[in-house]
């Protein structure tokens, strides 16, 4: 059964429409990378499957509950980590963690206080002194802690620096991530999150204009790098999209014949820039 | 710890200063005032003229020159202490009559405080959280919008009024003390008819029909707290008063100004009320606060005031951050 299964959600601020007719489907044991340029309605999808909006339309399930009508239920196993600073500067470490504690039947304390053990986060400072970093090591500590099928990660590592950025990652896939959970991820540092994504999504006015697992990403699309002698033949081919380099040009194809592709440059996997800018910036 | 203490216990922390250290402040600040009043009357030429004059129920202060029958701290005092300094003459019925209005006034400043934190702390309590983005935390816990909201009136309205109780004890305390060792009329006698008990008893059954007195106020202070993008003091005072300014205009009534001034007066200072001067029907004593409790008014208010509740609840549902 999916985690999470989402067709033709409608949610529209006065004119302007946040999601318009959005599908996602998420089975368990997957992470999914939701991919799209700024007000695309990522922040909105996400949100509706928090149960923190209620929709103009469509139908959505998560874990088997209405998110919006039963935000309470859906909470006991569904964590959510949003760009940094969301937990509350006045309260202490460890009043947080007895406030956890006691409203979160699945979050186990012993575990938030091995992880926050590595850190440099002491349980009796309040969370307005705690850095940046700090903050979300904290709220990482607390999420591994909370026994969730799903977690939601919403530009964690917005405003951290190298080194956190990657630990926080780390920790996620090692220590969170198992066959029956599911993660969902929406970052503009696209590069960061490729190699443990298993499927893609990428939103674009409010739809998902595409959405694959990377296996089939690798199956379906191509990249060619040519000189520029063979542009004009290539282009014949019907690539989806070009971008000139200093060396030729870059074509993105899909579904192409590879063999016939090869005899005019290198062919490669494109990543997910590249796939981003091939789908999304063409439409723009 | 269950959730509802884990709620409870995380209101008191987040206000703590507000319902625990301020109306300690207000009780150290009224001990040294008192403290320094009396050693000014005894160290000055100043005279402490106190008549226990019963037809006009008044009591003449001067200190030197000046008459202090204006501000707070002096009507505290005046009624509160120096009344009660020469008891000698007193039958029991006058001093416990003198008592009672002493530890009703020395109330005053700690209720009409306590009413101010809880004002502020309840247009904050839905806005606050929605403009620093906390909400999506407090929100990405299994805790329905229902227990939040209710928890938040729970606390402020019964719950966090408890350190106030024990301040005005503790001042009124610290009167009888002074009396006792400075005063005349009977160690004994004084504190026999301190009636401390019964007044704890009346400040904790008090609070608790003052906490439904006065919840048309804080549900709609809840309410607009959980509407207002901005401003929500400005929201909460302007938007009763055009139904208040129209009414007369058109219906030459006034229900909607009389029900708010007579709830926001006894919300503000549940002792005052036992001054009776626009005519309120005190309650200050068990039997006045039962009676409250038989009258229709207080129970529209509770209706009222639930439906505010219930619309805060429906609000808090709908709005994240801000």
């Amino acid at each position: 059964m999916s985690l999470i299964s989402a067709q033709n959600l409608r949610k529209s601020y006065g004119d302007t429409a946040a999601l318009n007719g959005f599908d996602l489907n998420v089975e368990p044991g997957r992470i999914v990378g939701l991919i799209g340029p700024n007000g695309s309605g990522k922040t909105t999808a996400l949100k509706s499957i928090l149960g923190l909006l209620h929709l103009d339309g469509g139908e959505l399930n998560v874990l088997g509950l209405d998110p919006y009508k039963q935000r309470k239920e859906l909470m006991t196993r569904t964590a959510y980590i949003a760009d940094v600073g969301i937990l509350p500067r006045w309260m202490r470490v460890d009043h947080l963690l007895d406030f956890i504690e006691g409203v979160h039947a699945s979050f186990d304390r012993a575990i938030a206080e091995a992880a926050l053990e590595k850190t440099d986060v002491k349980l009796n400072k309040k969370i307005h002194v705690l850095s940046k970093g700090m903050n979300v090591q904290l709220h990482l500590a607390i999420t591994l802690a909370i026994d969730a099928k799903i977690l939601v990660l919403d530009e964690p590592t917005l405003g951290l620096d190298i080194l956190y950025r990657q630990r926080f990652y780390d920790s996620v896939l090692n220590d969170y991530y198992q066959d029956n959970r599911s993660i969902l991820i929406t970052t503009h540092e696209v590069r960061e999150i490729e190699h443990i994504l298993t499927d893609v999504v990428f939103i674009h006015r409010g739809k998902a204009c595409l959405s694959l697992t990377m296996d089939d990403l690798a199956k379906q699309f191509c990249k060619l790098t040519s000189g520029q002698e063979s542009a004009q033949k290539i282009r014949e081919l019907k690539p989806i999209a070009e971008r000139k380099t200093l060396q030729g040009s870059e074509f993105i194809f899909r579904e192409a014949n590879t063999e016939e592709l090869a005899r005019y440059g290198e062919i490669a996997t494109p990543n997910l820039v590249d796939l981003f800018i091939a789908v999304i910036g063409e439409q723009q | 710890m269950s959730t509802a203490t884990a709620l409870i216990r995380r209101e008191w922390l987040e206000h703590k200063t507000g319902f625990g250290w301020v109306p300690i402040a207000v009780l150290g600040t009224l001990v040294m005032l008192t403290v320094f009043v009396l050693m000014l009357a005894s160290t000055t030429s100043a005279t402490i003229n106190v008549s226990s004059n019963q037809s006009s129920n008044g009591v003449n202060i001067s200190l030197g020159d000046r008459a202090q029958d204006t501000d707070v701290v002096s009507f505290v005092l005046q009624e509160g202490l120096l009344t009660l300094f020469d008891y000698t003459d007193w039958s029991d019925e006058e001093l416990t009559d003198r008592i009672d209005k002493a530890r009703t006034s020395v109330a005053l400043p700690f209720q009409l405080v306590y009413f101010l934190v809880a004002v502020f702390a309840l247009l904050g309590s839905l806005h606050e959280d929605r403009r620093d983005r906390t909400v999506l935390f407090w929100k990405s816990m299994p805790v329905s919008d229902s227990e939040t909201v209710l928890a938040k009136l729970v606390h402020i309205a019964w719950l966090a009024p408890v350190v106030t109780i024990a301040a005005i004890l503790a001042y009124q305390i610290f009167i009888l003390l002074i009396v006792s060792i400075a005063g005349d009329g009977g160690f004994l006698r004084l504190w026999s008819h301190s009636g401390l008990i019964m007044e704890f008893i009346e400040l904790a059954v008090g609070y608790f029909i003052q906490g439904l007195w006065a919840l048309p106020i804080y549900g709609w202070l809840l309410l607009v707290s959980a509407v207002a993008n901005r401003v929500p003091f400005v929201w909460a005072v302007l938007l009763p008063i055009v139904p208040a300014v129209l009414e007369p205009v058109l219906f030459s009534s006034s229900i909607v100004s009389d029900g708010v001034a007579n709830h926001l007066r006894f919300a503000a200072l549940p002792s005052a009320a036992n001054m009776s001067r626009a005519g309120f029907e005190p309650a200050v004593h068990i039997g006045e606060q039962l009676r409250l409790l038989a009258s229709t008014d207080l129970w529209i208010g509770v209706v009222i005031g639930a439906g505010f509740v219930a619309a805060a609840i429906y609000m808090r549902h709908r709005n994240n951050e801000i």
